[in-house]
């Protein structure tokens, strides 16, 4: 099953919306469900495991344990547990989001979006640096453990501004300098053109993007008729 | 690169607006990852946050000193946290404060550092949108004990301390002074290493 960028989007905006507006935990556990549904069938099936352990404990603890806490405390859990649980949702959907759809797949719908170029262009560029940003802070570990500096949180705390000026002159200078150099390579390669672009990857809806769709429809009109009627 | 005076943004300004708002919202995503994960130190994520990206900002206010720059880096930093799932308030402040340090920058032509400090402390307040879910949390916890039959009541409890009214205001204060040190620091580090590299 194959879905389309946008409709993982689309429907991770209408999760992250309902699941702080939805009072009912019925509905609750389907917008928890969907999401475990699409993580084990896209072949993460031991990040679904995970998740749903996580989040069955956490709803156990809001129905189980908090009632026989004294009420100070048993407020302060349940904050904690229903907020966390509250999240799982939107965390899963966005881990499945990452896990499934390659940055150029991801680039190719944000131009379908028609957004602006110019935001387009940046938003290509900070997914595409994050691989180099994770090497050259790798690097910059090294460099700081032959010298001796500790790049751990130990040292932070220690000497908070020094470790913040060992890794940020050095990573901030190589950013400005890989910044000029991908403009040049940008420009070489015409991003300056004007005129519509074709695209290598192919982005269409599908029936699986249907499907998702309406049974999101259905969560939301689920949940709005469990709010009328109160349903636990 | 050629230097331009234009004042719109060009292509090789948006290559730099991708790459620095990338550090600057892995920064902020990685310390705020880090102090959200303990309970202790859960209500001081944007004050700590705020201590450390504040280097990232003035290099970025220097480098790319033109109207709309930092409304991109609001609209990417938001995107960033909404695919990763955070909650979605976090991301619609990220867009709001984003432009309004926009326009605070853009009045003074991104020269005076006052007002680029000024920008600082309201974009660092935008981690404080994780927060929103929590002023509406002792309501629904009573909600859910009357629901069990069970009369106590958390809301009662917070307000007997008096605790909802200071915390949010004490919370911005301590993020806009651990955004003006962390603005400090950003200004003594360009001056020591990046004006000299020839960064800016």
């Amino acid at each position: 099953m194959r879905l389309d960028p946008r409709t993982k989007l689309l429907i991770l905006a209408v999760t992250s919306v309902s699941v702080f507006m939805n009072k009912s935990i019925a509905v609750e556990c389907v917008l928890a469900g969907i999401p475990l549904v699409l993580l084990s069938v896209s072949g993460n099936l031991k990040r679904m495991l995970k998740y749903a352990a996580f989040f069955l404990a956490l709803l156990l603890i809001q129905l189980f344990i908090v009632p026989r806490l004294p009420v100070t405390f048993g407020g302060i859990v349940y904050m904690f547990a229903v907020y966390i649980r509250k999240l799982l949702p939107c965390f899963m959907l966005g881990s499945f989001l990452i896990a499934t759809t390659s940055v150029s797949k991801f680039l190719a719908a944000i131009t379908k979006l028609r957004l602006s170029k110019g935001l387009t262009i940046a938003l290509a560029v900070t997914l595409r640096y994050f691989p180099t940003m994770r090497e050259e802070w790798a690097s910059i570990r090294d460099a700081m453990a032959l010298r001796g500096i500790s790049a751990s949180a130990a040292g932070l705390i220690s000497h908070p501004i020094q470790t913040m000026e060992h890794v940020y002159v050095p990573l901030l200078v190589s950013a400005s300098r890989i910044s000029d150099e991908i403009t040049q390579a940008a420009i070489t390669r015409g991003i300056e053109h004007t005129g519509e672009r074709s695209c290598i990857e192919e982005i269409a809806f599908s029936f699986a993007d249907l499907l998702v769709v309406i049974a999101y429809a259905a969560v939301v009109a689920g949940m709005v008729y469990a709010g009328m009627k109160g349903v636990f | 690169m050629r230097k331009t005076d234009s004042k719109k943004l060009e292509t090789r300004d948006f290559i730099s607006v991708g790459i620095f708002s990338l550090i600057y919202a892995v920064v902020a995503f990685v310390i705020g990852g880090v102090a959200q994960m303990t309970p202790v130190t859960f209500p001081f994520m944007p004050m700590i946050v705020a201590l450390f990206t504040g280097t990232v900002f003035m290099l970025y206010v220097a480098k790319i000193p033109k109207k709309g720059a930092l409304s991109i880096l609001g609209v990417i930093a938001a995107i960033l946290l909404f695919v990763t799932g955070m909650f979605w308030m976090m991301s619609v402040f990220f867009l709001v404060f984003g432009v309004i340090a926009d326009f605070i920058c853009a009045s003074a032509d991104f020269r005076s550092f006052k007002k680029n400090l000024l920008a600082y402390c309201v974009m660092a307040l935008a981690p404080m949108g994780a927060y929103i879910p929590m002023l509406v949390m002792p309501a629904q916890f009573d909600a859910f004990m009357k629901n069990k039959g069970d009369f106590a009541s958390f809301e009662g409890v917070i307000h007997s301390i008096g605790a909802t009214w200071w915390a949010i205001p004490a919370m911005i204060i301590g993020t806009i002074v651990c955004a003006i040190i962390g603005g400090l620091i950003g200004k003594k580090l360009m001056k020591k290493h990046f004006e000299k590299a020839g960064v800016v």
